[in-house]
């Protein structure tokens, strides 16, 4: 094959065009073929916000709700359970959730927005297990020093009534609390937050 | 030779003109008018959505689609108490369906892909009639 | 830096023979200098399939092969997946185009005797590649699980009850059920999604391995190999790579260009790629009115349905397509290309493509008595221009085959003849134009029948 005659700018002004026309075909198939795995209608509806209401909610009571497929805690905490908190911080991995996940309006010493009532997501931060409610002060299975908290069955870490994790426990950071915000006094949506409108 | 295979190959496509039955008028339907679509949506949902449920549709679909918002959408469209998310089921279930009608109202959300716009707007117009 | 991205091919080279590969199959296949159209088709049937196997898979992302939740989840892939109303439209078009290329690419090897000796084994391979597809498309096609994929497999597996004997017996295992069900929609999942793709993939290898041991054929069907230059190629041969990996990029570029236009605006092609009825959810106790298969089967089935009695149906159906395996066998002609064949052989391939068209018109109809005639005479027609062709091949007068390539006008210069043409057609005409007389062109009768006349006898002369 002879080599006589080759115009070598053109053959390279050729091959670089058609590299980089290839190069923004491949990018438009792309797109669509990967944003296809992100989540569907169906997957964002699952996951839209929850509006809730609390009118009846009594003191020291629990509510659980389901948000992104989640347990959500509202607990509507007593005014003891908040002298409890706000003195006993000694025995706390992170007691000003610095290290741990929870919108703005919650990083204070009630994790809250109203301190009465404390909302969080119902799921140990260790490996995902759904600890149980133990409101009671030193019963027999947790010992005297269990002031009122969740405590994590699957491999023991407690959190007090704030969601805030002890020390020595597996689980590293405080329960996350979820974007929230008040409609009314007693109506809320789990899954916003102030700033957001109702889109 | 090979023209001649060419040409008889071209051609084929005409067959697709081979119809039989009635001309149909043009449903004529515009997919920008907002206002038209809005008052058609909400037609549908006042009249047949008590039978006829659209279930592939969410409220949301037609806020984006119809380009309206999604308050407008809840007030005017939507009946009392939808969500956005919420698909356009039928007020009427399968089962009592069943029961008075002996058939259960035909679900509509792709009735336009399978009978064609154009034979649906016929049904619309003698109905009216 | 050339040393480092040297060093890591070389690294590659010493345990994979990467540049061996690359040179025998591309760099250094020596390829005919005079491919054309027609040789387009063969690499967009493998893009094509890429295409199927990709949007595939991610369809299958969300499909489920449940009778109770399939057309539901068809609906949701297309409305609620993001992009996934592309990527089933993709998959949609890309079967149809699919059967539009393989069609025209076995056309291709019909006229240029490409399936001749000692190219045998490359169409077997080729016609085991089509068998193969069509089980692919008819699976894929129940899995929307609309009323046209359900009545479409029934009609069709029922066929195999007509067997006698085993048929019953054969028709049940192969449904997993007494009707299509379930069952059915399953399985065929299983066999559209990983079972029939793999086979498809260990074919495609086979059939372009087997092509590459004996070299590709050409327009003029003459052996490139019995001319050779001092370094041992083909006199008539050119590199694949850089010429044809160039070309069919060429190719491809304008075959996206219709299936983008068909995919973003006619998907669903009139009904001929998405038919209509199937946008109905599958209903066991309603048939509708009219059951045809998707465009591509009805040739076959036009021919299914011309043969009076149902075994017989089936068996002449399956002889359409059993007999282009034995093809290599049946012509007998020394000449490969229709370039050099008689006139008896060329007016046998137009009554041969008209036949097949024919049939895929009629299958497309209502079995009506006068249509039935027509799928009758069309499939004699079919089944003769292979039985017959032992004869014809053999007593019919060729033309000499030449010893080298030959030089065909391009299509640069074909065009002063195409102005040449179109001017004997018009003829100057004075004409009054606000008071003035200034000439126009005018359609001239009597060239356009001059021009006529010649190209009719040119078509006949094409036969000759």
């Amino acid at each position: 094959m002879s080599e006589q005659g080759v115009d070598r700018s053109k053959r390279q002004f050729l091959t670089t065009a058609l590299s980089v026309v290839g190069a923004v075909g491949t990018g438009y198939i792309a797109v669509p073929f990967l944003s296809q795995m992100q989540p569907s209608t169906k997957a964002k509806a699952a996951g839209a916000p929850v509006e809730i209401d609390i009118s009846k909610l009594e003191t020291g009571q629990l509510l659980r709700v389901a948000w992104r497929g989640k347990p959500v805690w509202v607990l509507n905490r007593t005014p003891e359970v908040l002298e409890i908190l706000s003195s006993d911080t000694a025995k706390l991995s992170d007691p000003s959730s610095q290290e741990s996940d929870q919108p703005e309006y919650a990083k204070n010493e009630f994790r809250s927005i109203k301190p009465e009532i404390f909302i969080a997501v119902g799921l140990c931060t260790h490996l995902g297990c759904s600890p149980t409610f133990r409101p009671e002060i030193a019963p027999n299975d947790l010992g005297d020093e269990w002031n009122g908290g969740f405590f994590c069955p699957c491999h023991g870490s407690g959190f007090d009534l704030a969601g805030r994790v002890v020390s020595g426990v597996p689980a590293p950071t405080n329960l996350v609390v979820p974007p929230h915000r008040y409609i009314t006094e007693s109506r809320i949506i789990i899954g916003e937050n102030n700033t957001e409108e109702s889109t | 030779m090979k023209k001649l295979l060419q040409i008889c190959l071209l051609l084929m496509p005409l067959s697709t003109f081979a119809s039989a039955g009635v001309s149909l008028e043009s449903a004529d339907t515009s997919l920008s008018d907002s206002k038209s679509l809005t008052n058609g949506a909400k037609l549908y949902v006042e009249y047949c959505l008590g039978c006829h449920s659209v279930k592939y549709i969410r409220y949301l679909n037609i806020a984006d689609d119809f380009n309206i918002k999604e308050a407008t959408v809840l007030k005017d469209i939507a009946p009392e108490g939808a969500g956005i998310y919420d698909k356009m089921l039928a007020a009427m279930n399968e089962r009592d369906a069943k029961k008075w009608f002996g058939t259960t109202p035909p679900d509509l959300s792709l009735i336009a892909r399978s009978r064609g716009a154009d034979s649906l707007y016929l049904k619309q117009n003698m109905a009216k009639k | 830096m050339k040393s480092k991205f040297t060093g890591c091919g070389d690294w590659v080279v010493n345990r994979f023979p990467l540049t061996k590969l690359w040179n025998e199959h591309m760099a250094e296949y020596y390829a005919p200098k005079n491919f054309n159209f027609w040789y387009f088709f063969g690499s967009l049937a493998l893009l094509v399939l890429v295409n199927q196997l990709v949007t595939g898979i991610l369809l299958t992302m969300n499909y489920k092969p449940d009778a109770g939740l399939a057309f539901d989840s068809v609906e949701y892939i297309m409305r609620e997946v993001p992009w996934g109303w592309l990527v089933r439209y993709m998959h949609s078009t890309g079967a149809s185009a699919f059967f539009i290329v393989v069609y025209l690419h076995m056309f291709r090897g019909l006229i240029y005797g490409s399936y001749k000796q000692p190219r045998e084994l490359v169409w077997i391979f080729g016609m085991l590649l089509f068998v193969a597809l069509m089980a692919e498309a008819f699976m894929g096609y129940l899995l929307p699980w609309g009323q046209m994929s359900y009545w479409g497999a029934q009609v069709i597996i029922s066929l195999f009850s007509a067997i006698p004997i085993i048929g019953e017996d054969l028709s049940l295992w192969v449904r997993g059920d007494y009707v299509i069900s379930d069952a059915t929609l399953n399985r065929f999942f299983a066999f559209h999604v990983i079972a029939i793709p793999l086979i498809l993939i260990m074919l495609v290898f086979l059939h372009i391995v087997a092509l590459h041991e004996v070299g590709s054929n050409n327009p003029d069907g003459i052996n490139i190999k019995e001319s050779k230059d001092p370094w041992g190629h083909p006199v008539d041969g050119i590199p694949f790579h850089p010429y044809y990996t160039v070309k069919d990029i060429v190719g491809v570029a304008v075959f996206l260009f219709f299936f983008a236009t068909v995919i973003f605006y006619m998907p669903e092609m009139g009904g001929y790629f998405l038919e209509h009825a199937n946008f109905i959810p599958a209903d066991p106790l309603a048939t509708p009115e009219h059951i045809a298969p998707v465009w591509y089967f009805t040739p076959f089935y036009a021919i299914l349905r011309a043969i009076p009695d149902k075994f017989a149906g089936v068996i002449a159906m399956g002889g359409a397509i059993c007999i282009l395996f034995v093809l290599p066998w049946l012509d007998r002609s020394p000449v490969k290309s229709i370039r050099y064949r008689g006139g008896i052989y060329k007016k046998a391939i137009l009554l041969f493509v008209i036949s097949f068209v024919g049939l895929g018109y009629l299958g497309m109809q209502a079995p009506t008595a006068t249509a039935t005639i027509f799928a009758r005479i069309c499939t004699a027609i079919y089944f003769g221009f292979f039985l017959l062709m032992p004869i014809y091949t053999r007593w019919e007068k060729t033309k000499p085959v030449p010893k080298r390539l030959t030089e065909q006008p391009s299509i640069e210069d074909r065009i002063p003849g195409w102005i040449d043409t179109a001017n004997e057609m018009v003829k100057d005409v004075p004409v009054e134009q606000e008071g003035k007389i200034v000439t126009k062109k005018r359609p001239d009768t009597a060239g356009i029948a001059n021009v006529l006349i010649r190209t009719l006898k040119r078509l006949k002369a094409s036969l000759d």
